[in-house]
């Protein structure tokens, strides 16, 4: 784990840096969650609408719609491929779950990837990753907090 | 920014469909590379709007059939909100690479020079901390926002005229008490100002295009964003769209106010209690029930000026652990 500006980067697992964006596959299927940089960037959640199982989604299409006071917006898919199974439960149980917990039980969706070596953005891993999401919070000057508590 | 104009687009008088998907249609033309975009429309009739994840029965619609309002889901947040020609509607829409990494950073940056344009008319408007543009404590500008495509709008109104009765009757409610005491806020925390649409039109361009540092330039729609208009406007008045994802209803009845006012009602076993907040402290209290045996007027008066942590414990303190458990619910789901 990577610590930076308060942001964490779990080393763990692949970003798509610009889309504030994590995943992890896992055999033929890829876990996707926000970053602390995008829960911090959101602030408070107060509302998502997850696309269902079985819907077909388009690489940088939305796998969910989340709303933060009046602001909503998409949380982006780095895959083209089928939705599998949404983090439903955890976000009913608290709205919150992401703002608290972004890299673990608030994770925001499970996907097949039709090809997940054909993301929508380059996917990055360790070293690379660490180093390009540094240079992305300095460039959006964002220092992380969990707003939740 | 992503160019050096600011295109400005003054619809006119549309029809209430139109008043929604000429906005969205922009958003996905400065997706695709118009340049950031200051529109303006009017509806040429009323109707009510429905923030992207509300439930379509947090509108009234037997009040909405019997004023023939049309209701349209709109992509950004917020609750129901009745609409007419007492107000002018404008949007900032930006790519979203331009806008501050902040939300609530960039909602401020790109609502003052809203604020800018009502001061620039002689109204004292300041930008509250929590977003809403206010003269004193009364508000005078609703407003939503959202990243559509690659673009992010924020929508705001000048409300020249304001029809409080309309607004608080399209919101369905527990009960017609209810009801009148929303209406009675919306007249005290929410305000009209007499400003001439075309000076705040005029002002608004003016502070949008220095805010930005972008020229104003008048223009018009792009292919792009007709091919969207004509989509958004089937896809608006499909049901699947304005039914939404049917979210489960909330265990407290809550509508806003404006930031930091709201009311709150909850009912469970023959109880009910109806509560109105500004800042954090009740203003207005109603609870009844006959397990109260005729208590709930001096409750509601002895819990007034309580925040609802407070209030709850009060009055648990007194014997009252059914109402107490209600107003906790009221409290935990804030």
């Amino acid at each position: 784990m990577s610590v930076y500006r308060g942001c964490h980067l779990p080393t763990d697992r692949a970003y798509d840096i610009e889309g504030d964006l994590w995943v992890k596959m896992e055999g033929d299927l890829a876990r996707l969650g926000m970053t602390d940089v995008a829960q911090t960037r959101m602030g408070k959640m107060v509302s998502v609408l997850f696309k269902r199982p079985g819907r077909r989604v388009k690489a940088g299409g939305s796998v969910a719609t989340v709303e933060s006071a009046k602001w909503v917006g998409p949380v982006h898919s780095p895959f083209e491929g089928e939705i599998v199974e949404p983090n439903q439960e955890a976000f009913d149980a608290d709205i919150l779950i992401a703002n608290r917990d972004p890299y673990e039980a608030g994770w925001v969706t499970l996907m097949r990837p039709t090809d997940p070596t054909k993301p929508h953005r380059p996917l990055l891993e360790g070293d690379e990753a660490m180093e390009a999401y540094i240079a992305r919070i300095d460039e959006l000057d964002v220092s992380c907090f969990r707003c939740a508590d | 920014m992503g160019g050096a104009t600011l295109r400005v687009i003054d619809f006119g008088r549309v029809s209430p469909l139109r008043s929604q998907t000429l906005w969205h249609a922009i958003a996905h033309g400065v997706s695709a590379g118009a340049p950031p975009t200051l529109s303006f429309m009017q509806p040429e009739s009323p109707y009510v709007s429905i923030g992207f994840h509300r439930r379509l029965d947090e509108v009234d619609d037997e009040e909405c059939r019997r004023r023939g309002l049309r209701v349209f889901r709109r992509m950004v947040g917020g609750g129901p909100v009745y609409i007419d020609n007492g107000q002018l509607f404008f949007q900032i829409t930006v790519p979203a690479s331009a806008a501050t990494a902040m939300r609530a950073r960039a909602l401020r940056s790109l609502l003052e020079p809203a604020a800018e344009a009502f001061r620039a008319t002689g109204i004292a408007a300041l930008l509250e901390d929590q977003g809403d543009i206010a003269v004193g404590d009364r508000k005078i500008s609703g407003h939503g926002a959202g990243q559509i495509e690659q673009a992010v709008t924020v929508v705001a109104n000048l409300i020249t005229r304001f029809d409080h009765t309309a607004a608080a009757r399209i919101i369905a409610a527990p009960d017609v008490a209810t009801t009148d005491e929303l209406e009675g806020l919306m007249r005290r925390y929410v305000s009209a100002t007499p400003v001439s649409p075309e000076a705040f039109r005029a002002a608004a361009v003016e502070r949008y295009a220095a805010a930005l540092g972008l020229d104003a330039k008048a223009g018009a729609l792009t292919d792009v964003e007709t091919a969207a208009l004509a989509s958004l406007d089937a896809e608006f008045v499909a049901d699947e769209w304005l039914m939404g994802a049917g979210r489960p209803a909330p265990p407290v009845w809550r509508v806003k106010v404006k930031a930091g006012v709201h009311m709150a009602h909850a009912a469970a076993d023959g109880l009910s209690a109806r509560l109105s907040l500004a800042h954090g402290r009740i203003i207005g209290a109603s609870f009844a029930g006959p397990s109260l045996n005729g208590a709930g007027e001096r409750l509601g008066h002895a819990v007034c000026g309580d925040t609802e942590e407070g209030a709850r414990r009060r009055l648990a303190a007194a014997g009252f652990d059914q109402l107490a458990e209600l107003v906790g619910a009221m409290e935990r789901g804030r």
